[in-house]
């Protein structure tokens, strides 16, 4: 009866973590579902800012951002780690690309880790930065001023960001994307265009705009990524909490039957072992109580 | 005449899609309008009231900085936040 009482509480506990995972698995749907829209609208708003770059006939011209330090030899990484746990390699796979790529890389370099996971497990980080589940604008915003800061003041010759790309909902494979300075695409002709007050200063404007957007782009697929690979990870731990279930159900009627079993052998056994003793036990029989 | 088409986007998505007559853009120097027929061009907006007019009347927006693109009857403003004022 112990063994039984036994698998019954492990059922319980198993059920339990199956409703966690389910539970865990809608919401990380919802969340990319909301990060996936958040891309789209972002990439119509990139996709314009592209267009006019080309009316302009790109060329960066002397943009502070995209020139390049006159000696490359300190290079920053952001790297964009997840809020949390529980979303299969993700963080893992991200981490150990990022350990390699420093471990491959021969001038002096430093990082920032954004992201819960991150900032509380990677020691050795130069500053450590939250960053929501669905990144706003603004946050970008503020991102991008302080890489744009550490870029103008010297602190780093090359801006790198690290984060798991987005392939699809069942692949996301960490790679890095330059930040700074800034390749603008060569243009073609400048077309008959008014630019006011002048292109210098649209040109500027337009590179500010092109880095926040670049800057919002990837923290956002880095987003995503998690929240399709914790979707991914809950629904399988959810399969394999259904087959452990039907395992330890059977497990259980196993072991009930077992003991129905053996308690019927056992009333058998006593009835027979009653029956058996009845008639050699002489005194009790009313044959023998009941003489002449 | 409800001739120029008129984008405004954030990059929280887009704000405003609408055919309108003329628009008024708060640039670094001072308000420009655009109305049919306008030479392509670009601006940059500074953060103040965009105006714009169609035939059921007057629309305003509050805009934050940003890039104003002209060309060929269309007007593209992206821009870091915008909010309708008359709705």
């Amino acid at each position: 009866m112990a063994n039984l009482r036994a698998i019954r509480m492990r059922i319980k506990s198993v059920e339990s973590t199956r409703q966690i995972t389910r539970s865990m698995k809608m919401v990380a749907a919802a969340k990319l579902r909301k990060t996936q829209s958040a891309s789209n609208r972002l990439r119509d708003y990139a996709d314009k800012a592209e267009q006019i770059l080309a009316a302009l006939g790109g060329g960066a011209g002397e943009n502070p951002f995209c020139k390049p330090h006159g000696e490359n030899k300190k290079v920053c990484y952001v790297l964009l780690m997840g809020n949390r746990g529980l979303c299969g390699t993700y963080n893992h796979s991200l981490l150990r690309f990022f350990t390699e790529l420093r471990a491959g890389e021969e001038r002096e370099s430093l990082f920032y880790v954004l992201g819960r996971w991150g900032r509380d497990l990677i020691s050795g980080a130069e500053e450590r930065l939250e960053l929501s589940d669905a990144p706003t604008a603004q946050e970008a915003h503020d991102l991008t001023e302080k890489l744009k800061q550490l870029y103008t003041e010297g602190g780093a010759d090359e801006i790198v960001l690290v984060y798991q790309q987005f392939k699809s909902v069942l692949q996301q494979s960490p790679g890095t994307r330059t930040l700074l300075p800034l390749k603008l695409p060569e243009g073609g002709e400048k077309g008959d265009v008014i630019c006011e007050p002048d292109e210098k200063a649209v040109l500027d404007r337009l590179v500010e705009l092109t880095l926040q957007t670049t800057v919002h782009a990837a923290l956002l697929e880095g987003r995503t990524g998690e929240h399709a690979a914790r979707m991914t990870a809950m629904s399988s731990a959810s399969d394999n909490t259904d087959e452990l279930i039907s395992k330890l159900t059977l497990e259980l009627n196993h072991a009930r039957q077992a003991a129905i079993t053996t308690e019927i052998s056992e009333i058998v056994g006593g009835a027979a072992g009653c029956t058996a003793a009845s008639p050699g036990s002489g005194h009790t029989t009313p044959q023998s109580s009941g003489g002449p | 005449m409800d001739a120029i088409s008129l984008h405004v986007l954030t990059a929280d998505g887009p704000v405003l899609d609408r055919m309108v007559e003329s628009v008024n853009l708060p640039t670094s120097f001072g308000s420009v309008g655009v109305l049919r027929g306008h030479a392509p061009m670009l601006c940059n907006l500074e953060e103040g009231v965009l105006r714009c007019r169609n035939s059921q009347g007057i629309l305003r927006l509050y805009i934050g900085s940003g890039i104003a693109s002209v060309e060929k009857n269309e007007v593209n403003v992206l821009v870091s936040a915008a909010r309708l004022l008359d709705e």
